[in-house]
């Protein structure tokens, strides 16, 4: 005999047979405290009313008697199925849910877990057991991950006296993935093993930009010949295209470019300085540092891989969650579900970790944070002292609300802000240029003045 | 309430719900204070005293806090003692008020026990509740009216008998339902 839940095989067969009973009583069907109420109470009414001629007696019990009788009935073994689901869906989207209930022929009610239209696992709600399908609606408004749904459900017979479960419904989690946004694209420096792309290289190549004229070598193509210069070169040494006065156009090469986006997940601060301390409710703060920068983070990896160019992503504070530099859409999908994940396990450690290996040489370093330390800054210029172009894009909400429940709040605040403009100093003192997110407009400008101060248009 | 709970919860076909916001089910346990509102009600204008309508007053709160739980048998009973110290005609007009009173006490609590406070309701999950209740009390009423027009007087011993026979029958074949049932 296989011992059930709750037994070793063990027990004597008189405790076996109790724990069985009961087990039998959770699992299956069970009556419920109405049920035991309608037979004892309506019977002991009926039976003292006839035994001690109390008429009123009776007509009292005989109501839950009739319940009792009517409601001990077993309607089988009800089953609730969820149609599958995708896995990920897009914010601002909004999908059905369908449950398939087969609650027996002789249900009544069926209590369910379901969600509607907010995200969450929802309320429960009593439907009719005649309701074999069941959809409900839901809008998916803020990008993240958590448990979706767990169908909970309890079926019930008629009056609710007696009753299958409940039964706990298998989580299912769904990945919201934060919105595909586009901004300005800035100038990034060219990658230098790059073949393809949009970025004008040092070197020459087949793109559309002039380089150079010069003379004819051995191994050009006729087609880059520049007549008009080699027939001036021609009439100068008295009319003939001897060897020497055949031109050719020299032409950039045009590369992809390498953009790592390190962003900062230790910290997911509001504007409200006061609710810092405070855990957010989902899991992100709506509108906070964290959300602000994966949202930032989408927006940019979405406009640099569809020119063609990789983007890798780097999670400051859980370096074993980035994502290689890659192209394609592919990559883009890969870097928002590890936007996602990153969130969820934001607050890892205190410390942020950008080591050499995570950023390719000659990669562009976009640093995603709020710089409400040190850390984060002496990272970034450990970065810019390795070669790379880094800029910082600061997360920090604006403007700050001091806390008001306390005397110190507008000192803190202003302190705290202090010593932030001292640290952005610092890093511009190091060439890294810091710029609120926003449309993208200030980041095109800086990466623009940043190739020209680096000389790559006169490389 | 109802406005709301009809649209929100659209029936697309006879067997598919699109779930809308229904009724809290907060409100079965309204329906249960209410009904123990009109029962000390009705008895406190047939003579019961204070001390018996506080305790049935608690009976009736603890059956709105914990509908399955004992509270709402222990309210019945108290009921039927109040009954009989109040004594009169079976079919005085308070103990008819009084019975349809208790039974929907019984299948509010049965409802509402199976629910957690912040679930929702939709309303057509009731109508079949309402139908059997509505029978039964008809049945009820029909024996009422049986025994009101029925001869009083001294009952034969072989008849006393069979009523009790009758209960005790009624009673093994209730085991056997529920038995059966589960």
């Amino acid at each position: 005999m296989i011992p059930g839940p709750g037994l070793t095989g063990r027990e004597p067969r008189v405790v076996r047979w109790f724990v069985a009973r009961r087990n039998q009583g959770l699992l299956g069907w069970r009556g419920t405290d109405a049920l035991a109420r309608g037979a004892v109470c309506g019977l002991g009414l009926v039976g003292v009313g006839l035994t001690l001629h109390q008429p009123a007696l009776l007509l009292l019990g005989a109501p839950l008697l009739a319940s009792a009788a009517l409601g001990a009935v077993a309607p089988g073994v009800p089953k609730v199925v969820m149609q599958p689901r995708p896995r990920a869906v897009e914010e601002g989207r909004s999908g059905l849910l369908t449950a398939t209930i087969d609650a027996g022929a002789r249900a009544e009610l069926v209590a369910i877990r379901l969600p509607r239209a907010a995200v969450g696992v929802g309320p429960v709600h009593l439907l009719p057991a005649s309701a074999t399908t069941v959809r409900t609606r839901v809008r998916w408004d803020a990008w993240g991950d958590g448990v979706e749904l767990r169908a909970d459900h309890l079926v019930a017979g008629p009056d609710g006296l007696v009753v299958f479960g409940p039964v706990v419904g298998a989580e299912s989690r769904r990945m919201v993935l934060p919105p595909v946004t586009f901004v300005r694209p800035g100038p990034l420096p060219p990658r230098a093993a790059g073949l393809v792309g949009v970025h004008r290289s040092r070197r020459p190549g087949d793109g559309t930009e002039l380089r150079d004229i010069r003379p004819f070598q051995a191994g050009d193509r006729l087609r880059r010949v520049d007549w008009r210069v080699s027939l001036r070169a021609a009439a100068a040494v008295g009319g003939d295209l001897v060897p020497g006065t055949l031109h050719v156009r020299e032409r950039h090469a045009e590369t992809d470019a390498e953009l790592v986006l390190a962003l900062d997940t230790r910290v997911d601060v509001g504007a409200d300085v006061g609710e810092w301390s405070i855990e957010a409710a989902g899991a992100v703060r709506a509108g906070g540092s964290l959300d602000i920068g994966v949202r930032a983070a989408t927006a940019l990896a979405a406009t640099y891989l569809r020119q063609g160019d990789r983007v890798g992503l780097v999670d400051l504070g859980s370096p074993r969650l980035g994502v290689l530099p890659g192209s394609g859409h592919r990559q883009l999908e890969r870097i928002r579900h590890q936007l996602v994940t990153c969130a969820r396990n934001a607050g890892w450690t205190s410390r942020p970790v950008l080591r050499p290996v995570q950023i390719p040489h000659g990669a562009a370093v976009l640093v995603l944070s709020t710089f409400l330390d040190d850390a984060v800054a002496d990272l970034a210029a450990r970065a810019a002292r390795r070669g790379n172009l880094v800029i910082g894009i600061d997360l920090l909400p604006h403007p700050l609300v001091p806390q008001r429940d306390t005397p110190w709040g507008d000192a803190v605040l202003g302190m705290l802000l202090a010593e932030r403009r001292v640290r952005l100093d610092a890093l511009r003192t190091h060439g890294i240029a810091t710029i609120a997110w926003g449309d993208g407009s200030p980041l095109a400008g800086v990466l623009r003045r940043a190739r020209r101060r680096r000389g790559v248009l006169t490389g | 309430m109802s406005e709301l709970a009809s649209e929100s919860f659209k029936t697309v076909s006879a067997s598919t719900i699109e779930l809308g916001a229904g009724v809290p089910a907060i409100a079965l346990r309204g329906v249960i204070g209410l009904t123990g509102a009109g029962i000390i009600l009705v008895l406190a204008g047939h003579g019961i005293g204070g001390p018996a309508l506080i305790l049935i007053g608690l009976a009736v709160l603890m059956s709105m806090a914990v509908p399955a739980s004992p509270a709402p048998a222990l309210l019945v009973l108290l009921v039927a003692v109040s009954v009989v110290a109040i004594g009169g005609s079976p079919f005085a007009p308070h103990v008819l008020l009084l019975v349809p009173l208790v039974h929907l006490v019984h299948v509010s609590c049965a409802l509402a026990g199976l629910m957690p406070t912040r679930s929702r309701v939709r309303l057509s999950a009731l109508r079949a509740p309402a139908i059997r209740f509505v029978a039964i009390q008809a049945g009820v009423f029909a024996l009422a009216g049986l025994m009101a027009v029925a001869p009083t007087g001294t009952v034969p011993g072989a008849l006393e008998f069979v009523a009790v026979a009758g209960i005790a029958a009624i009673a093994i074949i209730l085991w056997r339902l529920v038995y059966r049932a589960l």
